[in-house]
């Protein structure tokens, strides 16, 4: 599983004087499992996309296992995310039209000419794990917390070492959140992925060992 | 891929089928243009094949030759008897028929002829000539069969024409199809025309072809036609008038020599086929504008369906950058997004052909009906050739929002 290790990091965004984000030292363990909070506008998303490789703008090093994220190509950090990040957003971005089931593959879909074989059967697994009884109901149909628990099982179907999550049950109410939430640390953990949420959902907070609060592009504590 | 597309258009299919139906409307419009302006072309040359010199009064040649190759009424000047006479026992001509109109049937023209305008026209496929001055030959599209009887009118019957109740004439032949206004003519002996409408040899009355109820008396009502057809009646001096003449001449020499003997103070010679490559100058300068036209339409119907696509990927960059964020490749973006609008052209495309040449073969029906020309619908290799154009034309055009697709970031489109 890979470690993240952030040296000298700064993004700036045009017509800012301050940097959005600015990290000295930051490193992440392989496996581990973090929450970021802080308020927003503070720089949460930045920094998810810059350890994603959504964004490889900015100075400095953000490598996970060696690898510089700021250094690549977007093609290269396409295909970099692609085999190590699992993501789940806030919102699900799922397409209403095709089935929860489509939805999951729709990725792998297009990332292969064919469908890896047994990534169907992982998929039906999967959706049965996070209690999706009906794989060929369309997802414009779904409640917002069986949306999200789409998302959740299409971010994990690879397997990926590191599993991102921004803000995933922000737009969910208590209790559809704290299944979701739950689902992705239960599901994460026997994978051994590093994981990383941006949440305040007192569930991250408290069932994750670390929280880092990032306050105006700053790491506060730990 | 290919489902995901269909899955895709399904979703939003109101605008998908509107912009097909668009992109079809602005292709058929092209297609009717070009085809139907060649359908008329082949339509109206096919019916002057037949139609080598024609020589009529002084007067429009124009008109001239609508109204003996294309049977339109109209108020013809008659030619002297002589005329007829003089080309009949001219060596440099083949045959010389008469054409003498006025008379209707219905909507068919009853033309007054001999022999030699059956055989011009391609010869019976049914019955036999004419031999009795009361003996009819109808066109292939006449309804009416050998053995019918019919009644002449004066005139159009909608317009007032009068019928000439005591002459009847039977029908004894039929003509070959022939694809021009002829299948609905009905000939008869010009001299029973002559008979009926009081031109007796040494006295001429003018005589047009489109007069109606008019204080025009028949020759003598009561006398009906009787006897047998003498074809040597057109080759004496003191014949009647008849507004005009087809003439097979024996040889090209022969042709341009007659054209220039007959073009004179009191009487006109064409050729009918360089009358019409006169009017398909005009035809084409005007096919030319609507041409520009179309593809004018053509062009404003491609850039606003490319604005609809922009923005439908503009609205969609959420969509596209979710995509890339969760692990697809962006060139898989790219020929998603070129696919779809692609397919949407192509559809329109094809889908416009189909209705295009639909929509020219109606109208060629309808005119065919009208005008009896037989508009042949046709397509050559050059409208392959621009099909495939403004295929591919479509292809580079699907793909800028393609390459819009393409450099979405997938972060900006995350974010909310």
């Amino acid at each position: 599983m890979p470690a993240l290790s952030i040296h000298n990091l700064e993004v700036r965004y045009p017509g800012l004087d301050q940097p959005a984000l600015a990290l000295e030292a930051f490193d992440v363990a392989a496996g581990q499992a973090l929450v970021v909070t802080g308020p927003s506008g503070a720089g949460k998303t930045t920094f998810l996309n810059a350890v994603t490789g959504l964004d490889g703008r900015g100075k400095g090093v953000v490598a996970w296992d060696g690898v510089n994220l700021i250094g690549l190509s977007e093609t290269a950090r396409d295909a970099w995310r692609a085999r190590h990040v699992g993501l789940v957003m806030q919102n699900f971005h799922l397409f209403p039209g095709l089935s929860v089931l489509e939805n999951v593959l729709l990725p792998q879909r297009l990332a292969h000419r064919r469908l890896p074989a047994g990534l169907r059967a992982d998929a039906l697994a999967l959706l049965d794990r996070v209690g999706l009884e009906r794989p060929h109901q369309r997802a414009g149909t779904l409640s917002r917390g069986q949306m999200q628990r789409t998302a959740v099982a299409r971010a994990l179907l690879r397997r990926p070492g590191i599993v991102v999550a921004d803000e995933p049950t922000a737009s969910l109410d208590p209790d559809a959140g704290k299944a979701v939430a739950d689902l992705l640390i239960d599901l994460s953990t026997p994978l051994g992925a590093t994981l990383i949420v941006a949440s305040h959902d007192p569930v991250f907070l408290a069932r994750l060992p670390r929280v880092v609060t990032i306050r105006a592009g700053r790491v506060g504590s730990a | 891929m290919i489902r995901f597309i269909l899955a895709d258009l399904n979703t939003r299919r109101v605008g998908a089928l509107l912009l097909v139906l668009i992109i079809a409307l602005a292709t058929a419009l092209g297609v009717v243009v070009t085809v139907q302006e060649r359908a008329l072309r082949l339509g109206s040359a096919r019916a002057a094949s037949a139609f080598d010199l024609v020589v009529g009064a002084p007067g429009s040649e124009t008109q001239l030759v609508l109204s003996s190759v294309f049977l339109q009424p109209a108020a013809l000047p008659l030619l002297p008897g002589s005329v007829l006479a003089d080309l009949s026992r001219d060596p440099r001509v083949t045959f010389a028929a008469p054409i003498g109109f006025g008379d209707f049937f219905g909507s068919s023209p009853i033309v007054g002829t001999t022999s030699a305008l059956v055989h011009a026209l391609g010869g019976l496929s049914d019955g036999a000539g004419l031999a009795h001055l009361d003996e009819a030959i109808v066109g292939a599209r006449v309804a009416l069969a050998p053995g019918d009887t019919l009644h002449p009118m004066h005139g159009h019957v909608e317009e007032g024409g009068h019928e000439h109740a005591h002459v009847a004439y039977r029908v004894v032949g039929r003509l070959v199809e022939t694809g021009t206004p002829w299948d609905r003519a009905i000939l008869v002996p010009i001299q029973a025309v002559w008979h009926i409408h009081g031109h007796h040899a040494g006295h001429e009355e003018p005589e047009t072809g489109n007069e109606h109820a008019d204080e025009h008396t028949d020759g003598d009502p009561d006398e009906a036609l009787a006897g047998p057809v003498d074809e040597n009646a057109v080759r004496q001096p003191d014949a009647p008038g008849v507004p005009a003449i087809l003439i097979k001449p024996a040889s090209i020499a022969a042709a341009y020599a007659l054209r220039q003997d007959y073009r004179t103070s009191h009487t006109l010679a064409v050729f009918p086929g360089e009358v019409l490559t006169r009017l398909y100058g005009t035809l084409g300068d005007a096919r030319r504008v609507l041409a520009t036209v179309a593809a004018g339409a053509q062009a404003l119907v491609g850039a606003a369906i490319l604005l609809v696509v922009m923005a439908e990927v503009v609205q969609r960059r959420r969509q596209i950058g979710a995509l890339r964020a969760f692990g697809a490749p962006r060139a898989v973006l790219f020929t998603l997004v070129w696919l779809e609008s692609f397919v949407l052209l192509g559809l329109g495309v094809l889908t416009g052909l189909g209705v295009g040449l639909g929509a020219s073969v109606v109208l060629s029906s309808v005119l065919a009906g009208e005008t009896g020309v037989s508009l042949p619908v046709t397509l050559t290799g050059t409208d392959a050739a621009q099909g495939a154009l403004l295929l591919g034309l479509g292809a580079l055009a699907a793909l800028v929002p393609a390459f819009s697709a393409y450099r979405q970031s997938p972060a900006e489109a995350l974010r909310d």
